[in-house]
């Protein structure tokens, strides 16, 4: 019967002239979608095309005119800039490490909190209260916290006995450890997405892994971890992003120009600073961002290749 | 349905339409910093008066997104020191200064307008001057006028405070006088000092450097070679050091990490800072600080040693202004005595020549209670920057960024400051290397 009824309605379909086809099927979908798409191309596909034919140019911020360099900024980049790979290189240091703290961190509170512990609900929002916050008050707040000189920090380190407590910020050999330290409170949104994928897990899993006399440590690894891979696999993407494009913390930490010592220098801050400071290089920083994307999107190609060693798609 | 829609849509489209269009007037645009907002209306009401042209101000707005998206107002704030990359922006000011009868190059500090003359095309017409000078709270001076007479050897009649012939052992001893700690063990914990110390900022080392004889860059080496290890760079960073690093005999300065705490001029407990920024002269009225300026102390044996630095903002026209004819009217009135004048209001001394006498002419209430002689003396002996394009990229990422290590106490420190001079060189020259070969 349904067989039949569905014939019909193709062979009605098929009788209906394009345009009524697409006011009864698409009017809607192409309606609501063309915003989203034009949205796309106005804000993202232009500024992503014009920052490419940008890098190819010597353009700076108040020229008005540009040359046609081809890819000689890319190659200054590679070859002979070395604060480009510095930069890089902190980045890359701040995003690896903060990235490990916050996943392990986020996956163990989501086991904390998706256990019956009392005043559940008000852990979960001061868990997730830092997530919130921005990043320029985080900032703010951890710099008078942590001020060798006057902060609260020191002065308990004083206090406990430890006469040369660390320099945090102030120090280039320990401004990048502080601000990952900092940065790796920032795992509310990770939390919440191992929370919910925690929460899905079928009780009888864990029940008949009880019964058949497995530890607490089994079950999270032959059950938990496995169940919940794709989740991590998520955060994994999502962590390695934010973490390369970290601005704000930097900015704030750093005053802005990777102070002390250029030790809090990542990649977007001097990307930032060879656009808008002297000497304004608007090209250059444009090579800068294409190359800083390429780099994005093999880190992101390459988690997608180790996800295969980890991510189970069948539990069976 | 599809009438009465479109009975309500055309006049709305209409109503919008006609609101988006403004009055035509004639008006001309400028761009200036936050702290500007309503202190020249005065100025722009003298202005409409005197020629029928509106000045719209706009406050804080960042004038590189302006030029960006080629929404640059005509009047285009510049400076000394930003003027080589922005001069793409900016109109010739030639031609219209000769046919003018008020702006003459002249007017001006010249080597103000040698900075804004670039191949012979003026770019910008200078406003309000920045020197580096000696500041002083004369608070914390008089707090300790009997220890300050006692170590200088100065006559009970004799000023306590910072005199135009102090050479740098007279500002280091007054420095030490003006340093109060306590100690704990072998800590010693400041709660005042005698000097600020500039680390984000390049301006107290250079003017050092530049004192005792020294340059940033080698002399004809078109500004590409580094000249930071002659003995004139080493001994002064090793002044620069000393007055935070140095023992309880040299110390009157915060090192990089005292300065992390509440340590500052403005704060009320650093008795002086040498160079300063004259921007700075409204909030330390603000704040109620009873201050003074000097001329810089020179180096011992070198009484007339120049090195201060000056520089100046200044105002051009956009190449692409449709009104430059009146925007040029502008300038004269904004970079001329009236602007001069308002200018001063605001603790602004501007770049005219004859400002000194400008001010003279003020009525005692609206003459500043400062050492006004010594900022024209400075200007004298002042240099400006060295016309380098990448100059303040490699000033901020090279130089005081390894010089920040020689400026405390644990890991990553440096103490040699031979050899911190010698890798800023080495950069410095790969810097330039790699962009011209």
């Amino acid at each position: 019967m349904d067989k039949i009824v569905r014939r019909n309605s193709k062979v009605k379909s098929s009788k209906l002239s394009f345009r009524q086809n697409f006011t009864r099927h698409y009017k809607f979908f192409i309606l609501f979608t063309i915003i989203a798409i034009i949205g796309f191309f106005l804000f993202y596909f232009y500024p992503i095309i014009r920052t490419f034919m940008l890098s190819l140019t010597n353009k700076t911020l108040y020229s008005a005119s540009s040359e046609f360099v081809g890819l000689e900024n890319y190659m200054y980049a590679l070859k002979t800039d070395t604060m480009f790979a510095k930069s890089l290189k902190q980045s890359l240091i701040f995003a690896l490490v903060s990235g490990v703290f916050v996943l392990i961190t986020s996956l163990l509170l989501a086991l904390l909190l998706n256990s019956k512990v009392k005043l559940l609900g008000a852990f979960r929002t001061i868990y997730f209260l830092p997530f919130i916050i921005p990043s320029f008050a985080v900032g703010a707040v951890y710099k008078n916290l942590l001020n060798p000189s006057t902060g609260f920090v020191n002065k308990l380190l004083n206090l406990v006995g430890i006469s040369d407590p660390p320099l945090w910020y102030a120090s280039p050999s320990s401004a990048l450890l502080t601000m990952i330290i900092i940065s790796s409170f920032g795992f509310g949104v990770k939390m919440v997405v191992f929370l919910a994928a925690l929460q899905e897990i079928p009780e009888e899993y864990y029940e008949v892994a009880e019964l058949e006399g497995a530890s607490k440590f089994k079950q999270f690894f032959k059950i938990t971890l496995p169940i919940i891979s794709p989740m991590v696999f998520f955060n994994v993407i999502l962590i390695t992003i934010d973490g390369l494009r970290s601005f704000s913390l930097a900015f704030v930490m750093g005053n802005g120009s990777g102070w002390p010592s250029n030790s809090t220098l990542l990649f977007p801050i001097y990307m930032f600073m060879t656009a808008f400071n002297m000497p304004f290089r608007l090209g250059y920083a444009a090579a800068m961002a294409w190359l800083f994307f390429l780099i994005i999107l093999g880190f992101t190609l390459l988690q997608f290749g180790l996800s295969k060693l980890y991510v189970k798609k069948d539990l069976n | 349905m599809k009438r009465i829609t479109k009975a309500l849509l055309l006049p709305l489209l209409l109503i919008t339409f006609l609101s988006s269009c403004e009055p035509r007037v004639d008006t001309l645009q400028i761009a200036l910093d936050i702290e500007d907002e309503g202190r020249y209306d005065e100025l722009f009401a003298y202005f409409s008066e005197k020629t029928g042209y509106q000045i719209k101000a706009t406050y804080g707005q960042d004038i590189g997104k302006l030029i960006g998206t080629k929404n640059e107002p005509d009047i285009i704030k510049t400076s000394t020191v930003v003027v080589e990359s922005m001069k793409e922006t900016l109109l010739d000011l030639n031609s219209f200064i000769e046919k003018s009868t008020v702006v003459k190059t002249t007017n001006y500090v010249s080597s103000l307008m040698d900075a804004l003359t670039i191949d012979n095309k003026v770019y910008a017409l200078p406003t309000s001057i920045n020197t580096s000078l000696l500041y002083y709270n004369k608070t914390l001076f008089d707090n300790s006028a009997n220890e300050l007479r006692l170590t200088l050897n100065l006559d009970p009649l004799e000023s306590v405070y910072p005199q135009a012939d102090w050479d740098y052992e007279d500002y280091q001893k007054a420095g030490l006088v003006l340093s109060k700690y306590s100690s704990s063990g072998s800590n010693l914990f400041y709660s005042q000092f005698g000097a600020e110390t500039q680390l984000n900022w390049w301006g107290e080392w250079l003017v050092y450097l530049q004192q005792m004889g020294g340059s940033f860059y080698e002399a004809d080496s078109n500004n590409r070679i580094c000249a930071l290890t002659s003995p004139e760079a080493i001994a002064a960073t090793t002044f620069f050091r000393e007055k935070s690093m140095g023992g309880i005999n040299k110390k009157f300065a915060p090192n990089a990490i005292e300065l992390t705490g509440d340590a500052s001029f403005m704060g009320g407990n650093i008795a002086m800072i040498f160079g300063g920024h004259m921007g700075d002269w409204y909030s330390y009225d603000a704040l109620n600080l009873d201050w003074d300026v000097q001329v810089l102390p020179t180096p011992v044996g070198l009484p007339n040693a120049r090195g201060g630095e000056i520089s100046a903002d200044a105002f051009g026209i956009s190449i692409r202004s449709k009104k430059s004819q009146q925007a040029f009217a502008f300038l004269e009135v904004w970079t001329g005595e009236e602007g001069a004048l308002q200018m001063f209001k605001y603790g602004k001394v501007s770049a005219l020549k004859n400002m000194d006498e400008l001010i003279n002419t003020l009525p005692n209430d609206q003459q500043k209670d400062i050492n006004i002689e010594a900022v024209f003396s400075a200007i004298e002996k002042a240099l400006t920057l060295p016309r380098e394009r990448d100059f303040a990229k490699v000033m901020r990422e090279m130089v005081m960024s390894e010089l920040y290590l020689l400026m405390y106490d644990g890991r990553g420190s440096k103490s040699d400051v031979g050899e911190v001079l010698t890798t800023i060189k080495n950069n410095v020259d790969a810097y330039y290397r790699g962009l011209y070969g």
